[in-house]
């Protein structure tokens, strides 16, 4: 899974890259929040194409740090674009307080939809995205064994939204 | 723009390669005692489950062997010693080691449970005790194997004026024989004598028959 992913997106930045070369390459990086922000933290994205999008992120998501990798799918409209996206790295994390001070980090793939649009002339956008992760067995295990043992703890949300300002570098 | 691409490449594959759940540690369920080592005059044993934590940790027991009852097969932590017993009916002399599983919230717990069996109820003597009246110099009793298995048998009275023939064979599952207990009252005062029948099975001593004899 984890080989095919990356093998899949590295082929992708340099093949599209290669039948790309005349165009203008886009690079944005980002704050905010969100798992796609690696929690509190940033996102460099790289536009081989205009409409395909490679990123990798990084941030503090509670319990140490979180990242992710993915790939973006854009359908743009003048100022501002819908798109899809699918990512891997961090999907959930449990912090424990009281008896003990843990907790853990969980991986897997995380896919949605975002959002973004352009504000002023240098191409900075903010940008808005709603996620599925789809968390893997560990994760509901802990988070049921902690349930079951009468931790106090919130719910696990079925998704994830994220919000972030970007600036175009080029 | 060529570094970048290739730096976002090599972070990319960086960042994928080292995901690994890093869980959380839930308490660990233990036990107390962690072995539970049981003897044919001592079948039982208290354990207590327990986790260091506030929080309700439940269990059940997911495995067992036959030979081995638990007083509970669920439950909680932190609330009181369980019991771990052996059931050695119709066992043969013998040492058995195996584990009781648990299952609990936060994990498995294995706990090794090891049985030596050396008073055996898996052969029968009838009648026992034995009685030999004043007049009587030989008796019939029978030996049974009411256990699951076939074994080797083996009569050794403690006093020479008591002969039991045979005084050894073997018996399949189920099987029963007839053997002929007798006694050489020549060397015997008028009194009442106690002799000893000890049954080894397989060469470890099962049980011990009490014979008395009057005189």
């Amino acid at each position: 899974m984890k080989t095919a992913l990356a093998s899949l997106l590295v082929i992708l930045s340099y093949t599209l890259h290669a039948q790309n070369l005349n165009s203008r390459h886009k690079i944005n990086i980002g704050l905010g929040v969100g798992m796609d922000y690696g929690g509190l933290g940033g996102r460099v994205t790289y536009l081989p194409i205009e409409r395909l999008g490679l990123f990798a992120c990084a941030g503090y998501n509670l319990n140490g740090v979180g990242y992710n990798a993915g790939a973006q799918f854009l359908f743009p409209k003048n100022r501002h674009a819908f798109y899809l996206t699918a990512m891997y790295g961090y999907n959930a994390v449990l912090v424990m307080t009281g008896d003990s001070n843990d907790g853990g980090i969980y991986y897997g793939v995380t896919a949605g939809v975002g959002y973004l649009f352009k504000i002023g002339s240098r191409g900075n956008f903010w940008n808005f995205e709603l996620l599925v992760p789809f968390r893997n067995s560990n994760f509901y295990d802990d988070y049921d064994a902690l349930n079951s043992m009468g931790t106090n703890m919130s719910a696990a949300l079925p998704v994830g939204f994220s919000v972030g300002y970007h600036f175009s570098v080029r | 723009m060529k570094t970048m691409r290739h730096l976002l490449a090599a972070i990319i594959v960086v960042l994928i390669f080292s995901c690994q759940d890093d869980r959380i540690k839930l308490p660990p369920v233990m036990a107390s005692p962690s072995i539970v080592i049981l003897r044919s005059d001592y079948l039982e044993q208290y354990v207590d489950l327990f986790a260091s934590t506030s929080g309700t940790i439940h269990w059940q027991v997911i495995y067992k062997p036959e030979w081995v009852d638990v007083n509970h097969m669920s439950g909680v932590v932190n609330a009181g010693p369980i019991v771990i017993k052996a059931d050695i009916t119709g066992l043969l002399p013998q040492t058995l080691e195996d584990n009781v599983v648990f299952k609990t919230t936060t994990g498995d717990l294995t706990i090794p449970v090891k049985v030596t069996i050396t008073t055996s109820t898996a052969f029968k003597i009838s009648p026992s005790p034995m009685v030999v009246n004043f007049d009587e110099s030989t008796m019939k009793f029978t030996i049974s194997n009411v256990s699951t298995e076939s074994a080797t048998w083996q009569i050794t009275p403690s006093a020479a004026y008591v002969a039991v023939t045979p005084s050894y064979g073997s018996l399949n599952a189920g099987e029963t024989s007839t053997l002929t207990l007798d006694v050489d009252r020549s060397t015997l005062e008028a009194k009442t004598y106690s002799a000893v029948l000890d049954l080894r099975l397989d060469g470890y001593l099962a049980s011990e028959t009490t014979v008395t004899i009057n005189n």
